[in-house]
C-alpha cells in the first residue's frame, strides 16, 4: 500500500528531466550553464531554465542565489542541486526502463 | 568611411577591454588614479557592443563598478519586469543573462570581439526560446488545471 501511495507521488521525468539529474546527481551544486555545457548539446540556454523552474516546483531540484560580496555588480547566479526527491525519481526511471527494455538495451 | 569606423570601434574595444580587466581584478572598485569614466554613449551608427564606455584619462575617482557599463540585455530585463512575476524572472530570464553577461565579459577580456557579439546574439536567441518555452509551459499547466477541475 505504501509502496503505491510512493509510486503515485513519484513524478514522472521528461528525457530532459532526467539528463539534468544525472548531471547534478553526485555532485554538490551546478550554475545552469554548466549543465548546458556538460550536457554537449543536449540541452539548450533558452529552455534549461525553463525546465529547471519545472524540476524545482516539483520538488526534483533546489536551488539557492549565489553569495557575491559586496559591490560586484552583476546579476544573481543561482546553483542548482538535486533533492532526495529527484535522486528517488532518476533511481525509480531507471529501474523502470531497465524492466521494460532489459538491461542490455538501457545500459548499451 | 569604413576604415574610420573600423578604427574607432578598435579604439572603443581596446579601452573596454581595459576596462574589464581592471573591473575585474579590482574588486568593488577601481583603482584611484588611473581613469576618470565619461558618460555612457550609444552611437547608434556602429555595428560593435551595445554599450560603449568613455574614457578619459586622468583624474582620480572611485566609481561604483555597476554605473561603469551597461552589459548587454539591461534593457530586456527591465521589459521583462512589465511581464513577469518576480519568481519567472528570477529564474529565468535573468539567469539567461547573466549567462550571457559572463560569458561575453569573458570574451570581451579575451578581447575576442567577434565571439563577444556571436554570444550576445545567441544571448538573446536563447531569450526568445526561453519565453516561448515559458509559454508553453503556462498554456500547459492551464490546460491540466482546466481539465483536473472537470
Amino acid at each position: 500500500m505504501a509502496e503505491k501511495q510512493a509510486k503515485d507521488v513519484m513524478p514522472r521525468l521528461s528525457g530532459k528531466e532526467e539528463l539534468i539529474l544525472i548531471l547534478l546527481l553526485g555532485r554538490p551544486q551546478k550554475y545552469g550553464l554548466q549543465l548546458v555545457r556538460e550536457s554537449e548539446g543536449r540541452l539548450r540556454r533558452g529552455t534549461v531554465y525553463v525546465t529547471l523552474g519545472r524540476m524545482e516546483d516539483k520538488g526534483l531540484v533546489e536551488s539557492r542565489v549565489e553569495q557575491k560580496s559586496e559591490g560586484v555588480p552583476g546579476i544573481p547566479r543561482r546553483l542548482y542541486r538535486i533533492t532526495g526527491l529527484g535522486e528517488r525519481a532518476l533511481r525509480a526511471r531507471q529501474v523502470a526502463l531497465v524492466e521494460f527494455y532489459g538491461a542490455d538495451r538501457v545500459t548499451g | 568611411m569604413r576604415w574610420r569606423r573600423r578604427r574607432s570601434y578598435e579604439g572603443t574595444s581596446v579601452q573596454l577591454v581595459k576596462l574589464l580587466k581592471m573591473w575585474r581584478n579590482s574588486g568593488p572598485h577601481l583603482p584611484s588614479g588611473s581613469f576618470r569614466l565619461g558618460t555612457m554613449v550609444r552611437p547608434s551608427a556602429r555595428f560593435d557592443i551595445d554599450i560603449v564606455v568613455a574614457l578619459r584619462h586622468g583624474g582620480a575617482r572611485q566609481a561604483d563598478p555597476a554605473k561603469l557599463f551597461t552589459p548587454p540585455g539591461w534593457r530586456l530585463r527591465g521589459l521583462a519586469t512589465l511581464a513577469y512575476s518576480k519568481r519567472t524572472r528570477e529564474r529565468v530570464f535573468d539567469q539567461i543573462l547573466a549567462d550571457m553577461q559572463e560569458e561575453w565579459m569573458e570574451a570581451m577580456v579575451a578581447d575576442r570581439i567577434h565571439l563577444a557579439r556571436w554570444i550576445k546574439i545567441r544571448g538573446y536567441a536563447s531569450l526568445l526560446l526561453a519565453v516561448v518555452a515559458h509559454l508553453v509551459a503556462l498554456v500547459g499547466s492551464k490546460i491540466r488545471d482546466i481539465r483536473q477541475t472537470i
